[in-house]
């Protein structure tokens, strides 16, 4: 944890700050448009040869490929990074850090700002279970027993979250002392209050 | 016996025999194939989103449907494309620039230089091109520029585009093209009395000013095509 007074960047300099999940979706639907652009320009050009539409794959269509590929060769690249190591993420008010039924990848803690942690119900109905803050951690529970996310969690306010993936999580699990059970005790305390709150 | 009659058989030697399974045909196969994949994969994978898959494998999927098969697309795009511009077809899709050039060259009547290769089947494939290599993407950086100022001509619907004003060549014409195929011949060599090795300095040194050999092989046979005007006169 920061210690009091100390950003992130001031505490670790060395955490990778990576993009955004904001910026990252838009640069993959980006990456998605211009790569499906371009197979359908192949398409055409390969089945209806003119100067024109040979012009248009040649300019267009490889522009958006190359563009594309190197839009997603960086998202990929970062996706690794993401999930392998610590990793520092941003997200703006409001924005879901994951969501309930999403596959469980990383865990994370609260640097600054507070998050809402809540239960979509199978009527669509959201129950508030908790709000969390600085220090706090959360998104354990899916990597621990290897399911599917419990709950949404969403930004509350703007937030900054240090996140860290599967393998390094549950290698310190497993082998730093003490942290098993301190885990556990927090996941015991959690469900207990979850089943009062969606009872 | 096969059941071919004399008849069908003498309709069979009367046109070029078909012919098949060559790389472009395998390339547009191989093409069309990389971009349905393409597609399936991208859209399928946004679709589906990332929510049904591990993280690990809508990566994977991603990779796969974004950079590595676009790349291969690209590559056998490109080819097929290119390879596809060498036919007549091609050249004849700018339509009214160059339906004059296909016309006559399909012609059986027209004794144009073009027009003989082509009833004679002495090119026989890609006709235009194997005159003209050295247009559009198959020549020099300045024709492949060249290629796309005409698209341009195209766009704007210029007089020459339209085929209303004869079209005129940027230099004069290389006999570098004519030799290719000629160069080493037993009839070029010998018939209009040798006049051929008797010029020889003339039919390749090349004139520094024009950029094209000093004397053309279209001094003595031209027209290689009809001019725009004997054409519209032909009817
Ligand atoms: C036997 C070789 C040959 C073939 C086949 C041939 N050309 Fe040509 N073409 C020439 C030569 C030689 C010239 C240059 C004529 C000159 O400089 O007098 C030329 C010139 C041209 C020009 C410039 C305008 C002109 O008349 O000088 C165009 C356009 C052209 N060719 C298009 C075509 C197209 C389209 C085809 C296929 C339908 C084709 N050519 C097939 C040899 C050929
Ligand atoms: C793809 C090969 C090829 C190219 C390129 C080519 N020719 Fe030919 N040409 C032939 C063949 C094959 C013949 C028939 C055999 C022969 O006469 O040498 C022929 C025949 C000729 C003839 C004799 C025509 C006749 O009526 O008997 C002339 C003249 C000629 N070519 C000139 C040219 C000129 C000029 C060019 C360049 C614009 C040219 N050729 C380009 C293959 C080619
Ligand atoms: C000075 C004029 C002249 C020039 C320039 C010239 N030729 Fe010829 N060419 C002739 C004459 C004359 C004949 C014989 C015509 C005949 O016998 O009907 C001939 C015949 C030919 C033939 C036909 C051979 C055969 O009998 O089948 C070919 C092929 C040919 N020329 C190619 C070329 C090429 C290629 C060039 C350019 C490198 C060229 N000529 C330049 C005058 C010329």
């Amino acid at each position: 944890m920061a210690q009091p007074g100390l950003t992130l960047a001031e505490a670790s300099p060395d955490v990778l700050r990576l993009p955004a999940p904001r910026v990252r979706r838009r640069i993959l639907l980006t990456a998605r448009v211009l790569i499906v652009v371009a197979a359908l320009i192949t398409l055409l050009a390969v089945h209806y040869l003119t100067a024109v539409t040979l012009s248009l794959f040649l300019i267009v269509g490889q522009g958006c490929i190359v563009i594309g590929a190197l839009l997603a060769a960086g998202v990929a690249i970062t996706d690794v990074f993401r999930r392998r190591g610590v990793t520092s993420l941003r997200f703006e008010p409001g924005e879901t850090v994951f969501r309930q039924g999403d596959p469980g990848d990383l865990v994370y803690s609260i640097v600054s700002g507070e998050v809402e942690i809540i239960r979509e119900m199978p009527d669509g109905e959201e129950r508030l279970l908790a709000t969390m803050g600085p220090g706090e951690y959360f998104g354990e529970m899916a990597l621990i027993s290897d399911a599917a996310r419990t709950a949404t969690v969403r930004a509350r306010t703007s937030l900054e979250v240090v996140a860290m993936g599967r393998a390094d999580f549950t290698t310190l699990y497993a082998y730093v002392p003490g942290l098993k059970q301190r885990v556990e005790t927090i996941m015991r305390q959690r469900a207990a209050d979850t089943a009062r709150k969606t009872s | 016996m096969s059941g071919i009659t004399d008849e069908i058989a003498q309709r069979m030697l009367e046109q070029p025999f078909p012919r098949s399974g060559d790389f472009a045909e395998l390339g547009a196969v191989v093409t069309t194939a990389l971009a349905i994949a393409v597609l399936v994969l991208v859209i399928g994978g946004a679709l589906l989103g990332e929510r049904r898959l591990s993280p690990t494998a809508a990566s994977a999927l991603g990779v796969l449907g974004l950079c590595v098969l676009p790349v291969f697309m690209m590559l056998f795009g490109a080819y097929t494309t290119v390879e596809g511009s060498k036919s007549v077809e091609f050249c004849h899709s700018c339509h009214s620039a160059m339906n004059l050039y296909v016309s006559d060259m399909e012609d059986p009547a027209s004794a144009s230089l073009a027009a003989v290769h082509y009833k004679q089947r002495w090119i026989t494939q890609h006709e235009c091109y194997r005159c003209h290599a050295d247009y559009g993407v198959w020549g020099s950086a300045d024709a492949k520029l060249r290629g796309f100022a005409h698209l341009y001509h195209w766009l704007i619907a210029s007089k020459t585009a339209l085929g209303e004003e004869q079209i005129h060549t940027y230099r004069r014409y290389r006999n570098q093209i004519c030799l290719d195929c000629h160069a080493g011949g037993a009839d070029f060599l010998t018939s209009g009395r040798g006049v051929h090795l008797m010029i020889a300095r003339n039919l390749v040194e090349r004139d520094p000013d024009t950029g094209a050999e000093v004397t053309s092989c279209m001094t003595c046979h031209a027209p290689a095509h009809p001019s725009l005007e004997s054409w519209r006169s032909r009817g």
